[in-house]
This record gives structure tokens, C-alpha cells and sequence, in this order.
């Protein structure tokens, strides 16, 4: 259909039926100062198309970005490799215009990449079922802890400082909603304390969540956990921000987990100045019923033919209105797509290099620093804290290294205020290569003897 | 479609057995065929405190998910617990098998209506 705007007509028998002499008395509320007039911007001449294109070509070039630069930022958000082809996949039509898959007469497509999302995320982190998706991590952290609320009926949540602070901000956002108390173990290195975490536990907690890695890279024991849960039957909820390493070290399900949570962003989808990205989400089968979101499943047809539906929706708010198990109304179809492409392009092997080139990128950097920068103590995947004598000279570092094109790290007070202002957290994952790191770390040595 | 006259129902359609202080609680044979085949049966805690008209169970059809309301008060005292592993009984025997918990009842009752009136009611 033609667009059909009003005719200079229509505009004043509407203005003459309001008893408006003009459309500019419309306006007559927002001060003179911000309406704007013909010629008022004083915009420069049109440019012909090649100049355009010149023209923002040459001001685009100018962003230092990850990539044309050496990037060794995480913290929830990671520089990992995209193949091409998972951007021609998700940008085919068929995917990226397709919107909620309600009908399965007409999103057979749809709905069945939806369930092998479903199962390779199952398999990738040792869980038995794994829903269609949520927004991102932190939203999926709290919907893990209303989960463990409603499967246990106890209020309390304990989680610790070693969670990422975004994750914990918007959990802690939803449950002073509720009722019952949500208790933040403080550790005071850079790794869990287990134990602390531990003596947390009481009767009266649903569910227990810690990161692994956890936010500063730290891996650790998590059979304990496991074993305090079930004495006090409270929901063991492990988050991560980077499931890449579970192609190579134990993923949450191996530990035990009643619940795994996290953010996709890593398989196969551009930072992106923080979005669009993917929360994941997966649980024991036990617990099915009180997952949030939607879950596709395999069926048959009437004549006995292999079809894909929307099943445990009748949990959601279309049907259960306000007594549905959560908020979340939608998914992340596209970035679903976008993770199972990238998960099959990898495979088992190919998404082990990749742990396994990051993990080794961090031990190389760490084993290269200069005995004025301590890193943090005890095992790490591919995330670290560096810690220099003081707040100068880390930003000294930063300096120099932001000259030669390096991202050397989050100052880790952007995320944890209370910390002193000279740590940095620094993440590596496959992409950073050999003379990359011997860049970062003569930069580094530079800067430390300077002084 | 079958309505037992020894038992008392709920406009909500849920039936429920007194015999002296314990009843026995249930959906009644029209609930199960509206709601179509079901497939999950959320039963209540043992030891729960339930008031007439209060949601203490949840049952789950191919269709829909739908609260099941307390025709009486008083103590979760047994589900059943056979539900969970095959919750089609609330399908076949809907008055029998099909039964879902039993409470020590308090005294109190939402508006029960016997055969009679409940026939009516459907009827309407």
C-alpha cells in the first residue's frame, strides 16, 4: 500500500476544526529556543554520495575498536572470534524477520533451530534441559533466583561479591520486590571464598549462586557447595559470563548444578557496545516445570512426521496472564540462532582450541610480568586481576598502552566502587596473538620503570 | 459425564469427600474434560495450611495451566503422590485415582453445591 500523507487541504480544515490559525500554535508549549525554523541548523551543503561515504569512512576510522586495536577487556563480555558464516545465516530472512514462533504450521524453521539450540546449550554446559533463551546474563541470574524461590518456597538467596556486580545489581533489583533477604558473601582476594560462602547457607535459603569462573577468572573446587546444598536442601545456581571454557574444564552440570545461568554473548556474537546479546538458562529436568521462558520440543504430527512446537508455554503470560511462572514474554531467536550456528561450526573440538588458545594466552601474559605488577593468586581460566604498587602507575600503564593501540583492562573499580584504584581485570581469549602479548608486556615494563 | 451424588462440588468445579474431619480433593469429571489431557499435576506441600477458596494445587494440561481451589479449609494431610509419575488419572478416574490431596479440615468451607445444584450449575 501507498503511503498517503495529508494534503495541504486536509492540514487546514483540521487546524480550522480545532481553531488553530496555525500549526505552529501546537507547539506553543515547548519554549521558542527549541523550535526549530527553516535554516535555523545551518547545516552544511548536501554532499553528493561518494563524498558521504568519504566523509563518515574517514570519521569511522578515526574509533578504536577491537577490532584494530589489542583488546584484553572482559568482565562479562568477551572478543571471541565470529565466523562469517554465522553472520549469513542469521542475516537470511527466514531468521532475522521471523518474530515469536507461535504457530508451528508456519515456523517449522524457526522453532526446530530453537530446539537444537536448546540441546547443544544442554550438552555444552552438562544440564539436562536448557530453555529457548533469555535476554542476557543478569536478567537470567535473577530469574534463576526467583526459580529456586518458587521450586523451594524459602525466600532467602545467598550469592557473593566473586558474581559479577551487573549480575547481582538486577537480582538484587528484582527481589527487594519480595519478600525475604538476598545476603552478598564478601570475598576478600581475588577468588570465591567457598567457605564463607558456605557458612552462609541456612534452612531458610533457596538457592546459592556463584560464578565460575567466577568475575576475576578464579576456578575452583566446587564439590563442596554441592554437598552443603543438599544437607540444607537449598538449589545450587552456577553463573558464568564466558561458557567458551567448557569445551575444555568441567561445565556446571558436572558439579552438580540445579541450575546454570549465563550469558551466550561469546558464542558467536559481536560485543556490540553491549547488545544484542543472549542470556542461557538450563536446569534439571525435575525442576522443568518452573523454568522461565519457553521451552521447543520435539512431536509427531497426526501422520506420524517429526515437527517442532512451543511446548511449557501454557506456564506463560499469553495464557496464565498474571499468575505466569515469570516476566519474561519473548526470546532471543536471532542470537539463538546466532549461538547454535556458531556452536555447530565449532563442534566439541573447535570449541576446545578456543579454550584452550585463551586460557594459554593468559598464563603467557602472566608469566611475562614485571615483578612490579603482581597477578591474582591460584588457578584462572582466561581472566585475571593485575595489581600495581598504586593508582599512578596502573594509570601510567593504561596510558601507554591505550598509545599503542592496547586495551589493557577494566580498572576494576568501574565495577566494584570500594576497590582500591589500582587493579586492573585483563581477559584473554582467543584472538590476542604471540607478539600481542609481548607488546602488552613491554608496554608494561615501560611504564614501571619509568618511575 | 459423571456426578457422584455422595460428593459436595465448587463452582471452580473441584469435588471434595467428607468423611467426618478428613476430606478427600479432587476436579470434577467436567474439569478434566474441559481442560483436556493432562500432563502435570502440582501438588501442595504435606503439613500446608490451606483457606476455602485459597490455590493449593496446580494442574497442567496440553492446553492450559490451571489453579486448583481448596472446596475447605484445614492441614495438607496426604497427595497423591502416584499423580506425579502418571497425572492421566485425573483424566480416567477423575473421583478415584485421580484424587489430590486430602486435608484435616478447619470447619471453614467456600460455597459447596451438591449433585443437584452442581447439575444445574453446569447446566446453566
Amino acid at each position: 500500500m501507498r503511503f498517503l500523507p495529508h494534503t495541504e487541504n486536509d492540514r487546514e480544515a483540521m487546524l480550522e476544526r480545532i481553531g488553530a490559525g496555525h500549526i505552529r500554535e501546537l507547539f506553543t508549549d515547548i519554549p521558542a529556543a527549541f523550535h526549530l525554523e527553516p535554516g535555523s541548523l545551518n547545516l552544511p551543503d548536501a554532499l553528493h554520495e561518494a563524498g558521504i561515504v568519504r566523509k563518515f569512512s574517514r570519521a569511522a576510522e578515526m574509533n578504536r575498536h577491537a577490532g584494530n586495536t589489542r583488546y584484553f577487556l572482559g568482565g562479562g563480555t568477551y572478543h571471541h572470534f565470529v565466523p562469517a558464516v554465522v553472520d549469513y545465516v542469521i542475516s537470511r530472512g527466514e531468521f532475522l524477520t521471523a518474530y515469536t514462533p507461535y504457530q508451528p504450521e508456519i515456523a517449522q524453521g524457526t522453532l526446530q533451530t530453537l530446539f537444537e539450540f536448546q540441546t547443544m546449550v544442554a550438552r555444552l554446559l552438562g544440564m539436562e534441559v536448557a530453555n529457548a533463551s533469555m535476554y542476557d546474563a543478569a536478567t537470567a541470574v535473577a530469574e534463576a533466583a526467583l526459580m529456586a524461590r518458587r521450586i523451594t518456597r524459602r525466600s532467602r538467596v545467598v550469592t557473593t561479591t566473586s558474581v559479577n556486580s551487573r549480575y547481582r545489581d538486577v537480582t538484587r533489583n528484582y527481589l527487594t520486590r519480595l519478600d525475604g533477604d538476598m545476603a552478598e558473601v564478601p570475598c576478600s582476594g581475588f577468588a570465591t571464598d567457598l567457605d564463607a560462602v558456605i557458612n552462609a547457607i541456612d534452612k531458610d535459603t533457596a538457592c546459592v549462586i556463584v560464578q565460575y569462573p567466577d568475575f576475576y577468572g578464579s576456578v575452583y573446587d566446587l564439590a563442596p557447595l554441592r554437598a552443603a546444598c543438599d544437607a540444607t536442601g537449598a538449589l545450587m545456581v552456577i553463573a558464568f559470563s564466558d561458557p567458551t571454557c567448557f569445551g575444555l574444564i568441567s561445565p556446571p552440570g558436572e558439579f552438580g548444578a540445579d541450575i546454570a545461568i549465563g550469558s551466550g554473548q561469546s558464542l558467536g556474537i559481536p560485543m556490540g557496545f553491549g547488545g544484542p546479546h543472549i542470556g542461557l538458562l538450563a536446569c534439571r529436568q525435575k525442576h522443568v516445570r518452573q523454568m522461565p521462558g519457553r521451552i521447543c520440543g520435539l512431536t509427531e504430527d497426526r501422520d506420524g512426521k517429526r515437527g517442532f512446537v512451543l511446548t511449557l508455554s501454557t506456564r506463560e503470560q499469553h495464557i496464565r496472564r498474571e499468575k505466569a511462572t515469570s516476566n519474561i514474554c519473548s526470546n532471543q531467536g536471532l542470537m539463538c540462532t546466532a549461538n547454535a550456528t556458531y556452536l555447530s561450526l565449532m563442534g566439541d573440538a573447535g570449541l576446545a582450541t578456543v579454550a584452550r588458545h585463551s586460557i594459554a594466552a593468559l598464563a603467557r601474559l602472566v608469566s611475562g610480568l614485571p615483578h612490579e605488577v603482581q597477578a591474582a593468586m591460584g588457578p584462572r581460566c582466561h581472566e585475571t586481576v593485575l595489581s600495581f604498587a598504586d593508582e599512578k602507575n596502573r594509570n601510567r600503564f593504561m596510558q601507554l598502552a591505550r598509545e599503542r593501540d592496547i586495551f589493557a583492562g577494566i580498572p576494576l573499580e568501574n565495577f566494584e566502587p570500594d576497590r582500591d584504584p589500582k587493579h586492573l581485570l585483563v581477559a584473554t581469549t582467543e584472538m590476542p596473538e604471540e607478539e600481542d602479548i609481548s607488546d602488552y608486556l613491554d608496554a608494561l615494563k615501560e611504564a614501571c620503570h619509568v618511575s | 459425564m459423571t456426578i457422584p451424588a455422595d460428593l459436595k462440588y465448587t463452582k471452580e468445579h473441584e469435588w471434595v469427600r467428607l468423611e467426618g474431619d478428613i476430606a478427600t480433593l479432587g476436579i470434577s469429571d467436567h474439569a478434566q474434560e474441559a481442560l483436556g489431557d493432562i500432563v502435570f499435576v502440582e501438588l501442595p506441600e504435606i503439613g500446608r495450611e490451606i483457606a476455602p477458596g485459597e490455590a493449593f494445587a496446580v494442574v497442567e494440561s496440553v492446553k492450559a495451566v490451571s489453579d486448583v481451589y481448596a472446596p475447605v479449609g484445614g492441614e495438607i494431610i496426604e497427595v497423591n503422590g502416584e499423580l506425579e509419575a502418571e497425572p492421566e488419572k485425573v483424566n480416567t478416574d477423575p473421583y478415584g485415582a485421580g484424587w489430590i490431596a486430602k486435608v484435616k479440615t478447619s470447619g471453614a468451607s467456600a460455597e459447596l453445591l451438591d449433585e443437584a445444584a452442581y447439575t444445574l450449575y453446569l447446566e446453566e
